[in-house]
């Protein structure tokens, strides 16, 4: 089997010193199938054709799967493999070829037929009750979690904006999924076709800055979207916030004041905010800004565990994606905060479904939330 | 076939076929693949696999993290796989300063836990992310700590170990370190640790020479020497951080909080559990490694340092370890030239520089009865518990393909 020249590369760069036993998927998985060292040896045998595509069955192929590409394996590893790109494009490669899992495959069917995901066919702008601009040089991008599942943050996120007078535009429906689940997934192709309606929705609208409220977005927008500008051929000048970002900014500017909140908390960082894309302080320093006494959890900033959901695991193994989230609270626990402070609306839907799994009282909220209330 | 989790699963068992090396293809031909990997939870479970083994004869080839590159771990006549990572758990005896771990316990956990009771580990070794207690005692070797406190074994109080004759406990780790799991397997070890102390890290640039000042001198507060050649330096200054300088420079670690901490000390001791990352320059990685006394290693060194070969130094209690690089690319052609070339200092360092192998494992089985001083005894000893020859078959007593080694190792040199 041929993979990209990247996945190649680098399967024969790996050490197989096992430093990526951090993977919180296989923590709960019995095999190194599942495990990243694992995973980059299969890909070496068949490369080397120790192993053919024929002996992929339907277990090695879940195992290979059963990773959020939360990156934790790229930070601990020996020889600095850019793992998340590697499980990323090895995907595509497999997918290519046939390899597919069932619930991925429903996922792309749905996003193909309704431009979400979770094959939503609702109006996306079904929760928005004030008027936006048709055209401005800022686009709020809600995506399709914060539109479907988690709405109050795109409300929060509208809001917001509105009270410190930032002039933007939301595509409504004319806003597609951003394609996140999908490139994590390998399914690059219908992801490509989902940038190049945003990217002329926006170019329509007038727009220069793009900001997210979901951290999937933003990684996806920020840093796959320009490399698949430049694939297909597109200019990419747009410039992409985290919603964080912005109210970090504005703080820092003096051009926002906000009410303290006197709570003990704890801040779980995203994968796709925090490994992915490296913002750390940003939503600390809000949270600091607001005097909340932020407690970290053991494992924080670039150690922080997953909270089990991504890579189309929450779709495929329900169980090890609960696993993973009960641990993440039990963490959270330990810290003694009354609140779970995140900024993802797929890391608040599923850690809010693990604590209450888990039994626990902790809640997450997001950041805006916090901070809207708090203006 | 077992209570404790088991696979069958071909490419499970190929997964699991294998450790840090990647050898070339005539020697990978004679190595075959584990007939099933079980993991243990419990000593009742070892019990159930070595009667099954027993009773069909099947090889067993104890697995910690599979972080060595002697061939200890990989399955050369097929058999069990016994993987210890469900046996993992460990607690520290307060009253003695003695950490009592199963053997699948992985030594960064075990340092975490321990420094939290207010001890620390006297030594442990550089794969301390993922490498594990029963494995690097039945491995044996240096690490961190070395150059005050030994190797591995004379830092284990016992170890209470299972062979087809039972259980027993002892403190002769000289019949069991090094072994490879020969002897029996390794299912309790009881460590010891030392009370907490701050370590502080201190790194200049230096050579061989300067070094073996300090050896002689044996400050009592120094823990761990590891020096890197200019060659080694130019490739970390390449692949790790362009601010590090390009000569030889080694670092040392003090059980001092007095001592004086400097920069280089601080960016070369952050990549001490990533001795591999220049691997990246190969993509693959050979290495020789050998262990020598002081009468001799000084020499080694700057024989190394002519040659202009990458190299790494421990310097331990008793003699120094060196590992010699080797970097090439298994996908092409010069790939055995590279193990012939690392084959080839090897013999230099035994030959010229009366170096011993650091560890002999499969793929140098054949200098087994070099390397243990107390061989015959060892002999002994695995007739009497292993009848049958099936506690890891290949490693560390010669069998056929050790004899093909060292007919290759001829050829090749």
């Amino acid at each position: 089997m041929k993979f990209e020249k990247l996945v190649e590369d680098e399967a024969f760069i790996c050490a197989q010193c096992n430093f990526c036993r951090v993977c919180p998927a296989f923590k709960h998985e019995n095999w190194e199938s599942a495990s990243p060292r694992g995973r980059i040896y299969l890909i070496k045998s068949l490369l080397k054709g120790e192993i053919k595509p024929e002996d992929l069955d339907d277990e090695i192929l879940q195992d290979f799967f059963k990773c959020t590409t939360c990156g934790e394996c790229e930070v601990v590893c020996q020889t600095e493999i850019p793992l998340i790109d590697v499980w990323e494009k090895a995907r595509a490669t497999l997918v290519k070829e046939g390899f597919i899992l069932p619930a991925h495959k429903r996922i792309g069917e749905a996003a193909r037929k309704t431009g979400c995901p979770y094959g939503e066919e609702r109006s996306r702008d079904w929760w928005l009750e004030v008027e936006v601009s048709e055209k401005a040089e800022v686009a709020y991008f809600a995506g399709c979690t914060a539109t479907f599942r988690t709405v109050e943050l795109a409300k929060n996120t509208v809001e917001f904006l509105k009270k410190v007078g930032i002039d933007f535009t939301y595509a409504k429906n004319d806003e597609i999924c951003c394609g996140s689940p999908l490139l994590r997934t390998g399914q690059r192709e219908i992801a490509y076709e989902f940038f190049k309606k945003n990217y002329e929705e926006w170019k329509r609208r007038g727009v220069k800055k793009i900001v997210t409220s979901c951290s999937g977005c933003f990684r996806t927008i920020k840093r796959d979207y320009p490399e698949i500008a430049k694939e297909l051929g597109y200019e990419w000048e747009f410039e992409v916030y985290h919603i964080s970002q912005l109210i970090y900014e504005l703080i820092k500017s003096g051009k926002l004041k906000l009410k303290k909140l006197n709570r003990t908390v704890t801040y779980h960082d995203p994968c796709h905010l925090g490994r992915h894309m490296k913002v750390y302080e940003e939503p600390r320093e809000v949270l600091r800004a607001v005097g909340a006494d932020i407690v970290e959890m053991e494992k924080n900033r670039e150690e922080a565990s997953c909270c089990g959901a991504g890579g189309g695991v929450k779709a495929q193994f329900k169980e090890l994606a609960m696993k993973m989230g009960i641990d993440r609270i039990a963490e959270a626990e330990k810290t003694g905060a009354e609140l779970i402070v995140s900024c993802c609306p797929f890391c608040k839907l599923h850690l809010n479904q693990a604590a209450e799994g888990k039994g626990s009282k902790l809640r997450v909220i997001d950041l805006i939330e916090i901070v809207n209330q708090l203006l | 076939m077992f209570k404790a989790p088991y696979t069958t699963h071909p490419v499970r068992l190929h997964i699991y076929s294998h450790d840090i090396t990647s050898p070339p293809w005539i020697f990978k031909k004679l190595i075959k693949e584990a007939d099933v990997v079980v993991q243990p939870r419990s000593e009742e479970d070892l019990v159930e696999i070595l009667e099954y083994a027993k009773e069909n004869k099947m090889p067993i080839v104890p697995r910690g993290a599979a972080t060595s590159g002697y061939g200890g771990a990989v399955p050369y006549k097929g058999g069990i796989i016994v993987d210890f990572s469900k046996m993992n758990k460990f607690e520290v005896d307060e009253d003695e300063g003695i950490l009592i771990s199963q053997p699948g316990a992985v030594w960064l956990d075990v340092k975490k836990e321990v420094e939290k009771k207010g001890f620390s580990l006297k030594v442990y070794p550089t794969s301390a992310p993922s490498s594990t207690v029963g494995g690097w005692i039945s491995q044996g070797g240096y690490g961190i700590g070395s150059f005050k406190y030994g190797a591995i074994w004379e830092n284990v109080e016992k170890i209470r170990v299972l062979d087809f004759r039972g259980f027993r406990e002892t403190s002769n780790l000289l019949f069991y370190s090094g072994l490879c799991g020969t002897t029996g397997l390794i299912t309790k070890a009881w460590v010891k640790l030392k009370d907490y102390v701050e370590h502080r890290k201190y790194a200049h640039n230096t050579d061989a020479g300067i070094i073996m000042k300090t050896v002689k001198a044996r400050p009592p507060k120094l823990t761990t020497i590891l020096l890197y050649g200019h060659k080694t330096m130019e490739l970390k200054k390449e692949i790790e951080d362009p601010s590090l300088p390009e000569f030889s420079a080694a670092i040392f670690e003090y059980e001092d909080p007095n001592v004086s901490e400097n920069e280089l000390g601080e960016k070369l001791w952050s990549k001490v559990f990533y001795p591999l990352r220049i691997k990246r320059k190969g993509p693959s990685l050979i290495v020789s490694e050998v262990f020598l006394s002081y009468a001799t290693a000084e020499d080694y060194i700057y024989w190394l340092e002519n040659e202009e070969i990458p190299y790494e130094v421990l310097f331990a209690k008793r003699g120094a370890a060196v590992l010699a690089m080797f970097f090439e690319d298994e996908r092409k052609f010069g790939y055995t030239l590279a193990w012939r070339k690392a084959l080839k200092v090897m013999r230099v360092a035994e030959r010229k520089y009366k170096a011993i192998p650091y560890s002999v494992g499969m793929y140098l089985a054949h200098k087994a009865k070099k390397y243990f001083e107390n061989y015959d005894e060892l002999l002994e000893l695995k007739k009497l518990v292993d009848p049958y020859n099936l506690l890891n078959p290949g490693k560390v007593f010669p069998s056929a393909l050790s004899f093909i080694a060292k007919i290759a190792n001829m050829v090749v040199i």
